[in-house]
């Protein structure tokens, strides 16, 4: 059970950059990778959420409750991830980004919109539905960022560095909330960052990258 | 399969342009045609008068709108800039030439404005104001259309070069602010702007569409010798503007090589200058002075819309009356007939146009988004109709299309404005789709999207406002296009632009400056009407691309 990288190695235009990396992540434990940019961390979400960019190539399978995701399109692969921008979608309102994550299981519109209206509620965002995200504070941001991945379902949680642009105090509440929700929902999460802070406080294994 | 997109477009563009050129090419080899040609008399003074126009009025343009962003750019004067070289822009060559005749002819509107009481005219002098053997007045007129497209190219460059921090810096270094400007951010600007310096160079030597009004007509410079012999019943002369083809390819290239040099040591003599070490602090009187001809050129361009509107609206214009006879719509139902035949297939081509320019672009846009170089080279293979003569291929490709029987087909006429409207679509929306974070459309694909509904719910908003804007381009463009559509259309498809030229040929000022109406109005009501729908879509969405 849980997230599983299997002999996982990433390489970029043929130069080995990472890996062979094995990690097993229980439901509701966090495991930490760190080490310095250009290691490959962020690369190797990337690799388990089947985006990585033209130029890496991988190999070494992903398994996820003992279904294999590797050679699965991103879509089909139900994981949430969360990245250092909140990247909301600039043309939809704070309602519009979440329920763009939310699966088709809740299918009328009324229903739709209580559990948006309750989720954003049980984030003390109340009353925040209609508006712009251009207009929001940085934690409000990401807080929407996290509600928008959770809704979505996701089997599993990946973290690339998203605390890294929130101001102290502001990182330590999304901090203690993104742990939380990931205990909570017995989400088997992996976190990338370069803050032995961050490592400490998901109280798992760490995984530590070497420069290549 | 990802690929294909790339390769239509390419296609769309590439095909005709190269199979026209090696047609003319191969139908201008004839010594016969060229012992013709080169026996001319004038033949010297059309190609000096050709060059001699073309570079003075694109050096003169360049001039003005570098020192018109320069000194905009700090006084905020920058949207009311754009808002004063929009009318000139959206209107086409043509139409605005023929406005300039009707502004600073003999018997114009600013002669009539001052006679008889200051001038004492009751006739019209016989002064050569338009068509003057130099070729200045087609000199003006070029710089009054090329100088607001410059200035909004220049405009378009500034937003990759970070010209606030360039200037801070100059200014801390205790530069002044104009030699801060020309000296820090100018240069980047220009790099920018290259291609599209090229193409103003090639379209001043070569073109028709300002030439036909306000050029000499005794001798014409060489693009209108060439239009007059292309449409001779006569085999020969055909030949001969086939080998007149090559004469003006040859120019223009050659202008272009020299210009590229000239520009080369231009830049070494402004190195000297930046690394002088002289401040510049205070404003010159001269720099004061140079808003002038600034000043003139916007005016000019607005006035001459203005002239056109005024023409087009009235019957009889007695010399030195300002305004025609019965200004009223009444004398517009009386051509209403002409217009209306022009206005559907001009409309028609527009429309289809921007539709096939934007979707062509958008799918190949999608398709090379991750692909940095390849879409450099794209920029550069569509952007080579416009730095080439026109003539220098539409001559070959309508011998083609006569072959093929397309000529005169509706299709064929959209095929030729596509090869002029790809570069503008591609410039803008590549770019946008550049700058569209890449996380988005990932996130949207990690949270259950397929790229199908990825596209459609995520990257197709974004881009919108750009599409609309890359649509509006493409429907001016092709408004505007004098040669391809009367060389393709073989005479058989009339738009507003073939029946103004017309008319123009026949001395007709009145229906010429209607069609000139037509031609300046429907681009800018789509032009207005793509920024309406542009603003109003995501109102209230502050951290939309802009």
């Amino acid at each position: 059970m849980g997230l599983a990288l299997q002999q996982v190695e990433l390489a970029v235009v043929g130069r080995h950059l990472l890996g062979p990396l094995d990690v097993i992540i229980e439901p509701g434990k966090i495991a930490t990778i760190t080490g310095r940019s250009g290691t490959g961390k962020s690369s190797l979400l990337s690799y388990i959420c089947g985006v990585l960019p033209n130029d890496f190539s991988a190999q070494g399978a992903i398994l996820l409750n003992d279904d294999n995701l590797t050679q699965l399109p991103p879509e089909k692969r139900r994981l949430g991830i969360l990245f250092q921008d909140d990247l909301l979608f600039p043309h939809l309102s704070v309602a519009g980004n979440l329920a763009f994550g939310l699966p088709r299981m809740q299918r009328s519109r009324e229903e739709r919109t209580r559990v948006i209206t309750d989720a954003l509620a049980s984030f003390g965002l109340t009353g925040f539905a209609s508006r712009d995200p251009a207009t929001l504070s940085g934690g409000q941001r990401a807080r929407v960022a996290l509600l928008r991945t959770l809704l979505s379902r996701p089997r599993a949680l990946l973290l690339d560095e998203p605390f890294a642009h929130l101001d102290p105090d502001t990182r330590s509440t999304v901090r203690r909330l993104v742990v939380a929700e990931a205990n909570r929902r017995a989400l088997p999460t992996l976190l990338v960052t370069h803050d032995e802070d961050d490592a400490q406080f998901a109280d798992g294994p760490i995984i530590r990258l070497r420069t290549p | 399969m990802k690929w294909m997109p790339v390769g239509i477009l390419l296609a769309i563009s590439a095909l005709p342009v190269g199979a026209g050129l090696v047609g003319t090419i191969a139908a201008g080899f004839e010594a016969q045609a060229w012992r013709a040609l080169l026996s001319t008399p004038g033949l010297v003074r059309a190609v000096s008068l050709s060059v001699w126009t073309g570079v003075a009025a694109t050096v003169i343009s360049l001039l003005l709108a570098h020192v018109t962003v320069a000194l905009a750019w700090s006084s905020e004067r920058l949207v009311r800039l754009r808002m004063w070289a929009l009318p000139v822009l959206a209107t086409p060559h043509l139409a605005l030439a023929i406005g300039l005749v009707l502004l600073l002819s003999p018997s114009g509107l600013l002669l009539r404005l001052l006679s008889p009481w200051a001038t004492g005219f009751e006739q019209p002098p016989d002064w050569a104001t338009v068509q003057d053997s130099l070729g200045i007045a087609l000199i003006l007129g070029l710089v009054t259309k090329e100088t607001p497209f410059l200035i909004l190219v220049l405009l378009g460059s500034l937003a990759q070069v970070d010209a606030e921090r360039l200037m801070l810096q100059a200014r801390v270094l205790g530069y002044g602010r104009l030699k801060s400007w020309l000296v820090a951010v100018a240069p980047l600007l220009q790099r920018q702007s290259y291609l599209a310096t090229a193409a103003v160079l090639v379209f001043g030597i070569t073109n028709v569409e300002v030439a036909l009004p306000l050029g000499p007509s005794t001798p014409p410079p060489l693009s209108l010798l060439l239009l007059q012999w292309f449409s001779d019943a006569e085999p020969a002369m055909r030949l001969r503007a086939f080998a007149g083809a090559w004469l003006l390819l040859g120019i223009a290239m050659l202008t272009l090589v020299f210009g590229h040099f000239a520009s080369r040591s231009m830049a070494s003599a402004w190195r000297r200058w930046a690394t002088s070490g002289r401040r510049a602090v205070r404003d010159t009187p001269g720099q004061r002075l140079i808003s002038i001809p600034i000043a003139f050129v916007l005016t000019l361009g607005i006035a001459a819309v203005f002239a056109l509107l005024l023409r087009s609206f009235g019957g009889a214009w007695r010399f030195p009356h300002v305004l025609p006879a019965q200004p009223s719509l009444h004398a517009w139902q009386s051509i209403a007939a002409e217009l209306d035949a022009a206005l559907g297939p001009t409309l028609a081509l527009g429309f289809a146009t921007a539709v096939f320019a934007v979707l062509l672009v958008v799918a190949a846009a999608e398709a090379l988004h991750d692909r940095p170089g390849t879409r450099g080279g794209i920029a550069v293979v569509l952007f080579i109709p416009l730095l080439l003569p026109q003539m220098a291929f539409l001559f070959g490709l309508q011998t083609l299309l006569i072959k093929l029987s397309l000529d005169g087909t509706f299709l064929a006429v959209l095929w030729s404005h596509l090869i002029f409207a790809l570069p503008y679509a591609w410039a803008v929306l590549s770019e946008a789709r550049v700058q569209i974070p890449s996380g988005l459309p990932l996130t949207a694909r990690v949270l259950g999207s397929g790229p199908a509904r990825t596209w459609l719910l995520v990257i197709a908003p974004l881009l919108t406002k750009s599409m609309l804007l890359a649509a509006a381009l493409g429907f001016a463009v092709s408004v505007a296009l004098y040669l391809p559509t009367s060389f393709a259309g073989a005479g058989r498809i009339a738009t507003a632009t073939t029946e103004a030229a017309a008319a123009m040929n026949a001395g007709n000022l009145r229906t010429a400056a209607a069609q000139g109406v037509v031609q300046a109005l429907a681009p800018l009501l789509v032009f207005a009407l793509a920024a309406v729908l542009g603003h109003a879509l995501f109102r209230h969405r502050r951290g939309m691309p802009r």
